[in-house]
């Protein structure tokens, strides 16, 4: 136990000396802290400037609430309207889709009807023009499965 | 000269108000967007009697159906551009 003591005094003896040298230490620490700090912010001054720049608007633009606040303003702008036309697009598309869909549906319909009442006047021609091929003799029923055939309208009786 | 505080670029700041433009497909003029022109029908009358030879017979024939095909056909281009223009034939 007598080395302990013994090294207990020394270091009694050289204290001023061991909180010189942990000050130096603290203060060498803290000032390293500092310029990382700084390199830091500068860097993100850079970087805050850049994204101005992109958006149009000086990172020094004058407000009142300080630098970049301008250009803060400027970019929710852009951002409530990027948003506002996009919710427009989607809604011209889906009601030019819903359009176009009614129209399909629609016309397939009229195409259904139109194909089934050609097909009725082209039996009807056939079976009259049967009936003509042993004369050559038409008559009322021949005519009037080519009116049908041909789609003509009737006078209103 | 105007301090740098005064002139604040206002008119860059507030961007023109967002829109969606729909834009319409280009309409054909009017003339083009009429209905089938339909002639009225051969009288149907029994006491009316022809000689056709089959040959004419079948040009005839023809006719109709080309006449129908194509009436039928346009009213449904009609109303595909402008919907319910053209009523549908009974």
């Amino acid at each position: 136990m007598i080395w302990i003591r013994k090294i207990w005094g020394g270091l009694r003896t050289e204290l001023p000396f061991i909180v010189l040298l942990a000050v130096a230490a603290v203060g060498g620490w803290l000032y390293v802290q500092a310029r990382h700090a700084e390199r830091d912010r500068d860097d993100v001054t850079r970087r805050a400037e850049l994204v101005c720049a992109k958006v149009g608007v000086d990172w020094q633009e004058k407000h009142r609430r300080g630098p970049g606040a301008a250009c803060a303003d400027r970019a929710a702008q852009l951002r409530t309207d990027r948003e506002a036309i996009d919710r427009q697009t989607a809604d011209l598309l889906a009601a030019a889709i819903a359009r176009g869909n009614a129209l399909s549906a629609s016309d397939a319909q009229a195409a259904r009807a139109a194909l089934a009442r050609a097909q009725a006047a082209e039996r009807k021609m056939e079976n009259a023009n049967a009936q003509a091929d042993a004369t050559d003799h038409v008559g009322v029923d021949w005519i009037a499965a080519l009116n049908g055939l041909a789609g003509l309208h009737h006078a209103p009786r | 000269m105007a301090l740098p505080g005064c002139t604040t670029r206002r008119a860059d700041l507030t961007p023109p108000a967002p829109v969606a433009i729909a834009v319409e497909p280009p309409r054909p003029p009017a003339e083009l967007l009429a209905c089938a022109d339909r002639a009225r029908a051969l009288a149907e009358d029994p006491a009316l009697l022809a000689t056709i030879p089959a040959a004419w017979r079948k040009g005839l024939i023809g006719l109709a159906r080309a006449a129908g095909v194509n009436a039928d056909r346009l009213d449904r281009l009609t109303n595909w551009i402008a919907p319910g223009r053209c009523p549908a034939q009974e």
